[in-house]
């Protein structure tokens, strides 16, 4: 370690969260219960809005934790309680030691190209800047966005939900 | 945003307002052949639009952006479009039986089946990362609940992996979208590809410098692979194949593939601007494509349905498919630039009319006979010689023989690999070839020669007897006057290609 | 309506026709097969129309090069489609399509009781379609492809009666002698394809001779080669044998393909290539000496055979020998000035052999005799396409054959002088084989037709065929009618020596000369002397022939009849040595050995480890979602790692970019 600029707050908070978010991940595919795992996911989505907050993205984070922790987790939460039999364990995987090679020399290259890139810190878009300048959250620019720059975008991903909507009720329709 | 935006996607318009009609309609309409009638006349609207986008008869000429350029129309885009609305008109309209007798949700079906239509229209049409990794999802989740929809025991299990798979595919392109972004700060491809060429004087440059760059590319591709049913995402292709209803299995085979090459092609020539990445891009094709031949024609020779047998055989298609990708023309210099993915545009064009008169005969033979192994086609010459004509000249397209289209495809993609030096992938794709020979003749041998082992009634509906015809016409038409698509492909080409 | 699209349609008309009558009439209605015949001549005749209105059109325009459709093009480069129109294509329009017009009217009668009846006149428009390809390509690659097209419509109609065993062995022996000359084209226009994809272009190819790019030892081996395509299909010698087996196809078949116009396709081809033979006086020498040898030597078979469809295809070799002669002294317009004339008596002549036989069910002349009294009218008319055939004054083979021989008279030196020699022989042998068949035909006494020649054969099948010869139907005698009224005058009309007003002196000939190659048109001229020579030959001819007919010269059962009769036993030669002793008993079991010990086992030591392979992979497609994923993430794990060391090689070592990664970090 260089002791050259000591650490600030922000960066223990983050070194702290990080590693909260990787031994959360790793939690939620080791344990057995998928109840367990439910929960730790909640547990995991929650740290990683916290890392939104820590990059000022505060609308993401709130949204990530709207969805995932309010809404996905607490889904499947349900649909585990919902099933009789829980299963128990994932024996049918028996790949899980052999993954651990790619997996790491997967994460050893990505932590190298991550390391070796000269990042672009500035946006290269010619966004125009928000009407009003004080900008209390970026929820107002990221609302302009979607309805400008990426308005087809917005348009498209109305399409996905339609399809997905249409799509369950066909599967249940299917099922029943 | 003006008119003239909408305009553009007009066709993309139309399509997804008939699905949502269809929607509609069905809640009320008993008679559930309208609703086949009303999609097809939806898709031939939205072609006659597209027609008048590239003649010029609603927008003065093809080569203009829309919404903050996300979307272009250009030569490239309206090719994809032809190809891709007349796929799907050939699919619904041949599948209106099917759907009557073995669909349970009919207007979800076709609805379904538009909207992934208009993904994949929007997807060849445009220029910017999160538009691109949008429509991909557009086109990815109705496909999810299309495969679902069959009523074989096996199609619930090729929908979940076909949804799980898709995911994993999903996310390694954002992965690899992510990547870019970081690298250039931009999502148009116009944007990025003016800041690659800036700050790289050499392609040495380019690769030293930006393992980023390099990730993100590599990324990039291998989630592609998941669409163009190559290596190494080309393992749900036989299960899912299989398990899906057999028009769905043609969709998948010709559109999703052919809008796959479109993404692909649109990031090679028009964000890394062809040849500053020429070497690194090669040698990634090459293998992939290497793979992708030898696994799908290795694969294909012990299978017995002919459904699994043609999903391998997409594999195998795929793979000659990106020797075409792979032939860049890395010195710059020479008489044919881009042959490469002009071969490419012919072959998907090509390979289009083969693969549907194939998947829509099987549709057609199956029904009657009740089975999808080889051996229930077994004297089917006696039993129809019409459809086992048609069946042949496919299967021989397919295996790439004079004068068919799969011939001058196969030429193309081929010379444009010895022309940029690939010598070593062209012959390795003429083994694979004479390896494909053994099924496809396997198929010719039961068709033509096998006596057979039952007695049921060969009977083809008139649409898809029809539709083959056209197709089988079609396969003999471009294969004898190739300069038909040919000069198409040039302009397209053109029309991508940032220099 | 622009001229290109007038060729388009010559071309694609007949090709219509044979996928009308080839499709809906063979396979869906096959109760309305008699509208076939209708389909195919209507085809035939726009064709021919439309043919003559290209011809007055041609007198406008000159040489045209249409080739504004582009064929098998990337980029700037590969092969374009296109019509080369020239005299010579002009001429070759007329002479396919009217021909065939002619013979397909007179098809309707003559296969009228037939069972594959839209089948045969589907082979028909096929070969018609294939033939007129072959004269409009402008590219030496569809000139090819249309080459084979007319082989393979060659093949199915010899084939026609495919279950008549003989028909069978014939067709295939025609295809495979035919091929011998294929191959050696198709390696000819390789090797002109390795001097520059450009010279594919015929006119391309013109102009290439003329600035010198083809010389030396490579010319003559090209030329060789290309010639050998020629001798295929023209029937020279030495593979000549294959035509006369060829006549077991439909008599009209023999008529179209056999004499007037494919056969006529290996002259095209010297003709189309003239200018690259030309420049090899070596080449011109072989090519005069194969034509007057074959002009004699099939002449001499002609006058054994007691077929008469044999003898008349032993003619249209001979004939054929003398354009190739007339080609090879480098008389262009003599060549094509005999093809043409020779297409319509020659076509008449069959015609009048299939009409006997319509009345007497056989084609042995053996059994014929006396039907002068019963076929008045074909009598008549056999009469004129022989006497043309022989070369009387003034009927048309007069004015073309003496074109030839008065050209080589003129030319000076010895080879000529021996080609003269051979050509007057010729004429003379013309005129004794084509007297024979006549007498024999059509004089002297009835002697049963196909009823005594089954009893003589001790064949003891009933046959319901009349024992009266009569006269055939209306609809084949009026295209006999027209050709033998052509067979007379077209020969003066057409080619005139004096100017006639609304035909100039010597129109044909100069107008054939009106081509990309010629630069300075030749005087013609007409040698009273040759045309003496020729006619007291030919007289002599046709008196010997009476003599030995009358019963006074005696010509069998010695040695010279054994060897005719026998075809200088070179079906002998071709079958046992080469056939059998050369190609079977060595290069055959060689072959084999090697295909049985070599190819074989290493096929299925190939095929056991594809196969091996397959059930290695397949234990991967296991269907468990866990392991697609984990093949995924494994390939692209190495995938990374190997792109990720090749960069590292090009530039950065593994150190720099630790201490960069470190820096980057803090």
């Amino acid at each position: 370690m260089v002791f050259a600029d000591l650490p600030t707050l922000v960066d223990i908070v983050f070194w702290i969260i990080a590693l909260f978010t990787v031994c959360g991940s790793v939690a939620i595919i080791s344990v057995n219960n998928v109840f367990k795992s439910a929960v730790l996911l909640a547990l995991t989505m929650v740290s990683v809005a916290i890392l939104y907050f820590l990059l000022s993205a505060d609308f993401i984070g709130v949204i990530q934790i709207l969805v995932y922790v309010g809404a996905v987790s607490v889904l499947i939460a349900f649909a585990v309680m919902l099933v009789k039999d829980v299963p128990r364990s994932n024996s049918a995987n028996n790949l899980i030691n052999l993954s651990i090679i790619p997996s790491t020399i997967f994460l050893v290259i990505i932590a190298f190209a991550i390391g070796a890139e000269n990042w672009i810190t500035k946006t290269t878009i010619n966004y125009e800047e928000p009407l009003n300048e004080i900008v209390v959250s970026n929820v107002s620019w990221i609302g302009e966005l979607l309805i400008r720059e990426y308005f087809i975008s917005f348009q498209i991903a109305g399409l996905i939900l339609l399809a997905a909507l249409i799509g369950a009720l066909a599967l249940l329709r299917r099922e029943g | 945003m003006s008119f003239q935006d909408f305009l553009i996607i007009s066709p993309e318009i139309v399509i997804s307002f008939t699905a949502i009609s269809v929607f509609l309609l069905d809640l009320f309409i008993n008679n559930k052949k309208f609703l086949v009638n009303v999609s097809i006349a939806g898709l031939l609207f939205s072609f006659i639009l597209t027609l008048g986008l590239s003649n010029g008869w609603l927008i003065e000429s093809p080569g203009v952006y829309a919404f903050f350029s996300s979307i272009k129309l250009d030569e490239f885009s309206l090719f994809f479009k032809v190809l891709i609305i007349l796929s799907g008109v050939a699919v619904i309209g041949s599948s209106g039986e099917y759907i009557s007798s073995n669909i349970e949700s009919k207007g979800e079906f076709l609805g379904l089946l538009l909207l992934s239509i208009t993904g994949m229209l929007l997807l060849v049409s445009s220029v910017e990362l999160i538009t691109v990794w949008v429509s991909l999802e557009l086109t990815a989740i109705p496909l999810v609940a299309l495969v679902a929809l069959g009523k074989n025991d096996t199609s619930l299990e090729a929908s979940l992996k076909f949804l799980i798979l898709s995911a994993v595919s999903s996310v390694v392109i954002l992965y690899g979208l992510v990547f870019l972004y970081g690298y250039s700060g931009s999502t148009y491809f116009n944007d990025i590809f003016s800041y690659i060429s800036s700050t790289t004087s050499s392609p040495e440059d380019l690769i030293v410098l930006n393992y980023g760059l390099l990730i993100g590319i590599i990324l990039l591709v291998l989630g592609i692979s998941f669409k163009l049913a190559a290596f190494p995402f080309q393992m749900w292709v036989p299960d899912v194949y299989q398990g899906a209803p057999t028009p769905i299995t043609a969709y998948l085979s010709v559109v999703s593939k052919a809008a796959g090459f479109a993404v692909l092609l649109r990031i090679i020539y028009s964000v890394l601007g062809g040849n500053d990445f020429s070497v690194i891009l090669s040698n990634l094709f090459s293998i992939i494509a290497v793979f992708s031949m030898t696994i799908g024609n290795v694969m294909a020779l012990r299978q017995n349905d002919i459904k699994r047998l043609l999903a391998y055989s997409t594999i195998a298609h795929a793979g000659y498919l990106l020797i075409g990708v792979a032939s860049l023309n890395i010195s710059g210099i020479g008489e044919n630039l881009y042959s490469g993915p002009q071969g490419v545009l012919y072959y998907l064009a090509g390979y289009a009319f083969t693969n549907l008169t194939a998947f829509l005969l099987i549709i057609g033979v199956s029904k009657s006979i009740g089975t999808f192994e080889l051996s229930g086609f077994a004297g089917l010459r006696k039993k129809s010689p019409l459809t086992s004509f048609v069946l042949a000249v496919s299967v021989i397209s397919l295996l790439g023989i004079p004068p068919t289209v799969g011939f001058m495809s196969k030429i193309f993609i081929f010379s444009a690999a010895v022309n940029t030096n690939l010598t070593w992938l062209a012959i390795v794709g003429v083994i694979n070839s004479v390896i494909s020979a053994y099924y496809y003749l396997r198929i010719l041998k039961i068709v033509f020669v096998d006596p057979e082992n039952n007695q049921s009634e060969i009977k083809v509906s008139k649409s898809i007897s029809l539709i083959t015809l056209i197709g089988m016409i079609g396969i003999l038409l471009l294969g004898l006057f190739p300069s038909l698509i040919l000069e198409i492909a040039e302009i397209a080409v053109m029309s991508i290609v940032n220099i | 309506m622009s001229i290109e699209n007038i060729y388009w349609l010559i071309l694609l008309i007949p090709f219509i026709g044979f996928l009308i009558n080839g499709i809906l009439f063979s396979i869906f209605f096959k109760n309305y097969s008699k509208i076939s015949g209708f389909v195919t001549v209507t085809s035939v005749f726009i064709s021919f129309v439309l043919s003559i209105f290209s011809l007055i059109n041609f007198n406008d325009k000159g040489v045209q090069l249409l080739d504004s459709f582009d064929w098998l093009m990337i980029g700037d480069v590969g092969i374009k489609t296109g019509f080369l129109i020239d005299p010579l294509t002009s001429m070759m329009l007329i002479v396919v399509t009217g021909v065939s017009l002619m013979i397909q009217i007179y098809s309707i009668g003559y296969m009228a009781s037939d069972k594959g009846y839209s089948r045969y006149f589907s082979f028909m428009a096929l070969f018609t379609f294939s033939m007129l390809g072959l004269v409009l390509s402008k590219n030496l690659i569809h000139l090819f492809i249309f080459w084979e097209l007319v082989g393979v419509s060659s093949y199915l109609l010899i084939g026609f009666w495919f279950k008549k065993n003989s028909a069978v062995v014939a067709a295939k022996k025609a295809f495979l002698m035919t091929r011998v000359g294929d191959f050696g084209l198709m390696v000819g226009i390789l090797f002109i394809f390795s001097k520059g994809q450009q010279y594919l272009d015929i006119p391309t190819l013109y102009k290439g001779v003329s600035s010198g790019e083809f010389q030396g030892s490579g010319l003559l081996i090209m030329c060789i080669l290309l010639f050998l395509g020629a001798v295929g299909k023209s029937a020279q010698f030495p593979l000549h044998s294959w035509l006369p087996d060829a006549m077991e196809g439909p008599t009209p078949v023999s008529a179209l393909l056999h004499s007037a116009t494919m056969v006529t396709a290996g002259v095209f081809l010297i003709g189309r290539l003239f200018p690259l033979f030309e420049s090899s006086s070596e080449i011109m020498v072989i090519i005069a000496i194969i034509g007057g040898f074959t002009a004699v030597f099939a002449a001499t078979m002609g006058v054994v055979s007691d077929d008469i469809k044999r003898v008349l295809a032993y003619s249209t070799i001979s004939q054929l020998g003398y354009m190739v002669l007339a080609l090879g002294s480098g008389f262009y317009a003599a060549a094509f000035f005999h093809l043409f004339t020779h297409a319509w008596f020659k076509a008449l002549l069959f015609l009048s052999a299939g009409s006997v036989s319509h009345a007497t069910g056989t084609f042995n002349m053996k059994f014929m005799g006396g039907l002068r009294k019963h076929m008045p009218i074909t009598y008549v008319l056999t009469l004129l396409g022989a006497l043309s055939l022989i070369g009387i004054f003034p009927f048309s083979g007069f004015w073309s054959k003496d074109e030839i021989l008065g050209h080589i008279y003129l030319q000076n030196s010895p080879i000529s002088m021996v080609l003269f020699i051979l050509a007057s022989l010729g004429v003379f042998l013309t005129a004794l084989y084509m007297t024979r068949v006549i007498m024999l035909t059509f004089h002297g006494s009835y002697k049963g037709g196909i009823s005594s020649e089954n009893s003589s054969n001790s064949k003891s099948e009933d046959n319901d065929h009349p024992t009266e010869p009569h006269e055939s139907p209306g609809i084949m005698l009026f295209p006999m009618i027209i050709l033998g009224f052509l067979s007379v005058v077209i020969g003066f009309l057409v080619n005139p020596l004096i100017d006639l007003g609304f035909v100039s002196k010597h129109a044909f000939s100069h107008f054939l000369e009106h081509n990309l190659f010629f630069d300075d048109p030749k005087e013609f001229h007409f040698v009273f002397e040759v045309a003496i020579i020729s006619t007291i030959l030919a007289i002599l001819g046709i008196v010997s022939a009476i003599l030995v007919f009358k019963g006074k010269l005696n010509i069998k059962n010695n040695f010279v009849y054994k060897i005719l009769i026998n075809k200088y036993y070179f079906d002998e030669f071709y079958e046992n040595l080469i056939v059998k002793k050369f190609f079977y008993n060595k290069i055959g079991s060689l072959l084999s050995w090697i295909d049985e010990n070599i190819v074989d086992k290493s096929n299925a030591k190939i095929s056991d480890f594809t196969i091996y392979l397959s059930k290695k992979m397949s234990n991967v497609q296991n269907g468990h979602l866990q392991s697609y994923g984990f093949v995924f993430f494994m390939a692209l794990t190495v995938l990374m790692i190997v792109f990720f060391i090749s960069n590292l090689n090009t530039g950065d070592s593994w150190l720099d970019l630790i201490n960069k990664l470190n820096s980057e970090i803090y």
